[in-house]
């Protein structure tokens, strides 16, 4: 065996252990420089860092930017997203969702109805510190909660309500409840809002739903026909009625008018018969009986047959 | 050459021990340490922590953050109770945990699945005899007397932190009923009875409107009768204005004379009544045929007939010469 260059430093080396010598020691160096390297690590704007020396929480970074860490096994690097609104869907027909379980949802109202619901809840989280480390799976945790919640007060409200005017109550309730749920947990995380995406009946008893709404739509439009007939009916009684009046109105002037001609003509020939009363009585007589009798048959009589008028 | 190979074994060899006297302890977690299998202490400490080297002593690690345990589980036929007033129904819950005491733990449950099979058998039980003491009507009401479900909530989530406290060394933080359902089989009559409210609801509905609608129409219709008998009587009003005044008017022209003015009408009320179609009778000795009469006395008695008129009145004429030259 030949004697290695460690047994014999005062040996010169040979040059091909050397040129391997080197190369282990390149890598060697290289290793080193990615290992320390590796510690490098960025924060994007819309996350925190979370960092921990042999498990134990070592620092807090909120600048983005970049920053370093010792590498592993002794620093890790945690980095949520903290302005990033996260959202998940609670109640009905989240089957493909990843923590809900895979059977029906349905919720029951305070008078017994099932109804199936679903609210989208958009959330974020408060503190990096809780999210990471005091809760086992913080998303699960806020369907849990948010879906009780719901349930919860939807189990207090009568079933027109919830289908109808109760939604915004029951989306801000909600959203409370759970709020406080959530931070009794200490899960870190800020419900921001809720939105009931789903509120209905199940498809079974869906037309027996559809027909109230029908109905109140009856309703609406029976009353909608009433308005409108009252609509023609009193405007068209105030036409009639002004031309009641307008009439009467009419036939007051006409009959004033002819009342006065009647009593001018009677005053003209009054002035007249002043004049000469004899003689204008029996012209007026005479011109009438001659207007008369031209126009008629006449018969004469002597006055002693009796008279007898055949129609 | 034998010697250096003997050097790095040893070498590597004392380095895995040192390696293995250190362990880290995380954030979300206890360690426990044991010697030969037998618990010695409790980390509940983050961080790098030194043992004695493997095989003496190991480390068990437990999570110490809020775990949650769902009940039914996940693909787990769901759970009927039976409340007071002999309702079926299933419940869902959720039971947020965590290890309290590590020792107690490992020494009496050991593993997550089955702390949370024995938690899940205690809260199974409590729900039980709680809602066995309930109606329905304590978890599902509109009125928010009756309404216990909190209250419900929190019996259960006390004896079972008691219990799991005492036994597992388990801390319940809370217990929640995520819902309650009506089993497969009910569903069916709870969907008929749903379907007869909300005919009744509808039924309703319609027979309102038509009531409302009807009062609409009749208020119209009196508002219309209302208008239109004003107006009447406004109009006779004026009507009866227009006689008086025609009246004042006449009685103050004829007042002036009025035996001339019955004499006047009386002529304008002939030649009104009396039409072309009418036939008259006058007396021959009637004032107007006075002159006819004194004809009459100069002719003869003789009836003149209509066709000889022209001859009578020529007659006349020279009759009336007669008396002249008489």
């Amino acid at each position: 065996m030949a004697p290695s260059p460690n047994d014999h430093p005062g040996d010169a080396p040979r040059p091909g252990r050397l040129r391997r010598g080197r190369v282990v020691l390149v890598a060697l160096l290289a290793a080193l420089f990615a290992w320390v390297t590796s510690g490098i690590y960025t924060v994007a704007p819309s996350e925190r860092a979370v960092v921990t020396r042999f498990g134990r929480l070592a620092a807090k970074k909120d600048r983005p930017g970049i920053h370093y860490a010792l590498p592993w096994p002794i620093d890790r690097v945690y980095t949520p997203e903290t302005t990033d609104v996260k959202r998940i869907e609670v109640g009905f027909k989240n089957l493909g969702q990843l923590f809900s379980e895979p059977r029906r949802s349905d919720a029951l109202t305070g008078d017994e109805n099932i109804l199936k619901i679903m609210m989208v809840v958009q959330y974020k989280i408060r503190d990096v510190e809780r999210y990471l480390f005091r809760v086992e799976e913080p998303p699960w945790l806020v369907e849990r909660a948010v879906e009780t919640a719901m349930n919860l007060r939807v189990a207090s409200l009568p079933v027109d309500d919830v289908l109808t005017d109760a939604k915004a109550r029951i989306e801000i309730d909600t959203i409370a409840i759970a709020q406080g749920w959530l931070d009794a947990y200490q899960a870190g995380i800020v419900l921001l809002r809720g939105n009931l995406q789903t509120v209905s009946p199940p498809v079974p008893v869906l037309d027996a739903f559809n027909e109230v709404t029908d109905a109140k739509k009856d309703a609406e439009r029976m009353i909608d026909e009433a308005r409108e007939y009252e609509g023609k009916v009193v405007p068209q009684a105030r036409g009639e009625a002004h031309e009641i009046v307008k009439r009467a109105e009419g036939y007051l002037n006409e009959r004033t008018n002819q009342a006065r001609g009647e009593a001018d003509r009677f005053l003209s020939v009054l002035a007249e018969y002043r004049q000469a009363r004899d003689i204008t009585r029996t012209r007026l007589y005479v011109e009438a009986m001659e207007d008369l009798l031209s126009k008629m048959e006449v018969l004469i009589s002597d006055g002693t047959s009796e008279i007898t008028i055949v129609e | 050459m034998k010697g250096n190979l003997v050097i790095g074994i040893a070498a590597v060899a004392l380095a895995l021990i040192v390696w293995s006297t250190l362990f880290t302890v995380h954030e979300t977690e206890y360690a426990i340490v044991t010697r030969f299998g037998d618990p010695q202490r409790v980390i509940d400490q983050p961080g790098l922590h030194l043992k004695l080297p493997w095989p003496i002593d190991s480390a068990v690690y437990f999570d110490r953050r809020l775990l949650v345990l769902d009940k039914p589980a996940p693909g787990e036929p769901p759970k009927e109770y039976l409340t007071l007033d002999k309702k079926n129904i299933e419940v869902a819950s959720y039971t947020c945990w965590k290890i309290e005491d590590p020792l107690q733990f490992l020494e009496t449950v050991g593993t997550r699945a089955d702390a949370e099979a024995a938690l899940g058998d205690v809260v199974a039980a409590e729900l039980g005899k709680i809602l066995g003491r309930n109606e329905l009507a304590n978890l599902l009401s509109i009125e928010t007397a009756a309404l216990r479900l909190d209250e419900i909530m929190g019996e259960i989530r006390d004896t079972c932190r008691a219990v799991a406290a005492d036994e597992y060394g388990i801390e319940i933080v809370d217990f929640r009923i995520k819902r309650v359902n009506f089993p497969e089989q009910n569903r069916a009559s709870v969907f008929d009875r749903m379907r007869a409210e909300r005919k009744r609801i509808a039924t309703r509905y319609r027979s309102e409107g038509s009531e409302e609608a009807s009062k609409i129409r009749s208020d119209a219709d009196k508002k219309r009768r209302e208008i239109l008998a004003t107006a009447t009587r406004q109009a006779e009003e004026i009507t009866g204005r227009a006689e008086a005044e025609a009246t004042r008017i006449y009685a103050e022209a004829f007042g002036q004379d009025p035996e001339f003015y019955e004499f006047l009408r009386t002529i304008d009320s002939y030649k009104k009544a009396l039409t072309r179609e009418t036939t008259i009778i006058l007396r021959s000795d009637s004032p107007y045929l006075r002159l006819l009469n004194s004809i009459d006395a100069i002719l003869g008695p003789a009836a003149t007939p209509p066709g000889k008129a022209a001859t009578a009145e020529a007659d006349a004429t020279e009759g009336a010469h007669g008396p002249v030259t008489e």
